[in-house]
């Protein structure tokens, strides 16, 4: 591998502070920062500066009355006439006709089968962290629903993917990457904190999704899903355990089972956040906050019985 | 669909980063009157054209780039700054090692961060040529990666790269430079 010099050191740098960097390029540039202590100084500059501005620039206040003066210049603009290109016949896209728009669903990312798009890799997640979650989740089903008449998965796991689509629409979440190979390698490098998920290969369960998101200025995570029936479930993992943070007033945290757990609701949905094994986990639903500390203990109970060098 | 269920679809999905845009827009103009105007602008526009939003994408950077495309409209007709013009992109070559800020201590350079007043950061990001100024404002504060900033300015991703990579300089050396005057005005040297 050649050698790399502080020109193109500089402009690494920038994307490593952005954490727009594959795996390959994150070594070659620590290799090269562990040498030259320039490009070191250059890169904690770059960073401070980049969370600089993130303050800086972010201290802008909304004036009160603009989103009522929107609404009001939209409630105009829809009693006005029919606007061009809004009308029936126009819209090639995904919506049939002038009929409603569909609800938030599970993204095109996660089309079935070979016929996703954007680098759709299928069965190719290899790690057991994927396989535990997914095991935990279909047991908290089990737990939840009671082996009631009802497919449990009708009521929870669709709405997951609603959330999950929900929060990444608003911005929570963002997709940084689709890339199956991207993935993997982000994975790769961290088999250590999530060695002590137990495999479950043998249980039949496999990824058949998974993507990287960017989470704030540095923070990567990786949401999993995996079919289930005709649902797909939703799990995220964050890296940096309790340190993400939240928006402040983001729910409440909790104790369960000895774990601390933030309860939080987003748009009628909820979202449960705990650590464990250094991450921290995400589990989205339509629950009520109640609910989503019963499935949080369903969650973590699941997890603690299953045999693996976790527990073994 | 009936026009309230339009109105209460677009109001969850679009309207509710209406404090997004508005800081993009503060931040992009320098003005919070225009902010102001160019938000209902793209609000409006963002209505009309919703049936081309595609459900599941980002409706965020959806948003910011009918905010720039208006922009730019605006620019042209008032004959400003244009939107998107970008001197020197693909002449200057990357380089970094004339950087003289690179020599100063950690906490020199904390200090004068410490001193940077919420002018100088007005000012520094309006001496950017706008295509900077929104690769920066989109990459740091509003957090986007690179594929929709991408997106969003309608360039290579390696564009933006570049553009953020000598945006920050630029407003680095701006703003280090203002914290100076500061420094100098108070009568304490950075030591």
């Amino acid at each position: 591998m050649a050698e790399m010099d502080c020109n193109e050191a500089a402009v690494l740098i920038t994307a490593l502070v952005d954490g727009e960097l594959d795996l390959d390029d994150v070594r070659r540039i620590q290799a090269h920062l562990d040498r030259c202590e320039d490009c070191a100084r250059r890169r904690g500059m770059e960073e401070r500066l980049k969370a600089f501005l993130h303050d800086r620039l972010g201290r802008v206040s909304t004036p009160s009355d603009l989103k009522a003066r929107v609404r009001r210049a939209l409630d105009e603009l829809e009693a006005g006439p029919v606007p061009p290109g809004a009308g029936p016949g126009r819209n090639p896209g995904p919506n049939p006709g002038p009929g409603p728009r569909p609800r938030p669903r599970p993204a095109p990312r996660r089309a079935r089968g070979s016929a996703g798009r954007a680098g759709g890799g299928r069965p190719w997640l290899p790690l057991a962290i994927l396989s535990g979650l997914l095991v935990a989740m279909v047991a908290l089903l089990v737990v939840m629903e009671g082996g009631g008449g009802r497919e449990p998965a009708d009521d929870l796991l669709d709405p997951l993917s609603q959330i999950h689509w929900a929060a990444t629409e608003a911005g929570i979440f963002q997709v940084r990457t689709q890339d199956a190979g991207e993935l993997t390698a982000w994975l790769a490098a961290r088999t250590g904190p999530y060695a002590k998920v137990p495999p479950l290969d043998a249980v039949g369960l496999t990824a058949t999704g998974g993507r990287v998101v960017h989470m704030g200025p540095r923070t990567l995570a990786m949401a999993l899903y995996r079919d289930y029936g005709s649902h797909t479930p939703d799990v995220t993992l964050l890296e940096g355990g309790a340190d993400f943070a939240w928006p402040p007033d983001a729910g409440t945290v909790v104790d369960v089972n000895g774990h601390t757990a933030r309860l939080l609701r987003y748009r009628g949905m909820g979202l449960s956040a705990f650590g464990r094994d250094g991450v921290t986990c995400v589990l989205i639903s339509f629950r009520d906050p109640a609910a989503m500390r019963e499935l949080t203990a369903a969650f973590l109970a699941a997890l603690e019985g299953m045999p693996g060098p976790g527990n073994g | 669909m009936t026009g309230a269920d339009r109105s209460k679809e677009f109001e969850e999905v679009a309207l509710v980063h209406l404090d997004a845009l508005y800081r993009t827009a503060h931040r992009l103009t320098g003005r919070p009157e225009e902010a102001e105007d160019l938000v209902q602008e793209t609000f409006l526009k963002a209505f009309r054209s919703f049936h081309q939003f595609t459900p599941g994408t980002n409706c965020r950077a959806w948003l910011y780039k009918i905010l720039r495309n208006t922009l730019a409209t605006r620019h042209e007709k008032r004959g400003r700054d244009p939107v998107g013009g970008v001197p020197l992109d693909d002449v200057e070559p990357f380089l970094g090692a004339e950087d003289p800020d690179l020599g100063l201590a950690p906490e020199t350079y904390e200090a004068l961060l410490g001193r940077v007043l919420e002018d100088d950061v007005r000012d520094a990001l309006m001496a950017l040529p706008e295509a900077y100024r929104a690769a920066v404002i989109l990459a740091d504060l509003e957090s986007l990666p690179y594929r929709e900033i991408a997106e969003v300015m309608d360039v290579p991703i390696g564009t933006v790269m570049s553009r953020l990579f000598r945006g920050r300089r630029a407003l680095r050396g701006q703003l280090l430079a203002a914290a100076r005057r500061h420094g100098i005005a108070a009568g304490a040297g950075e030591g």
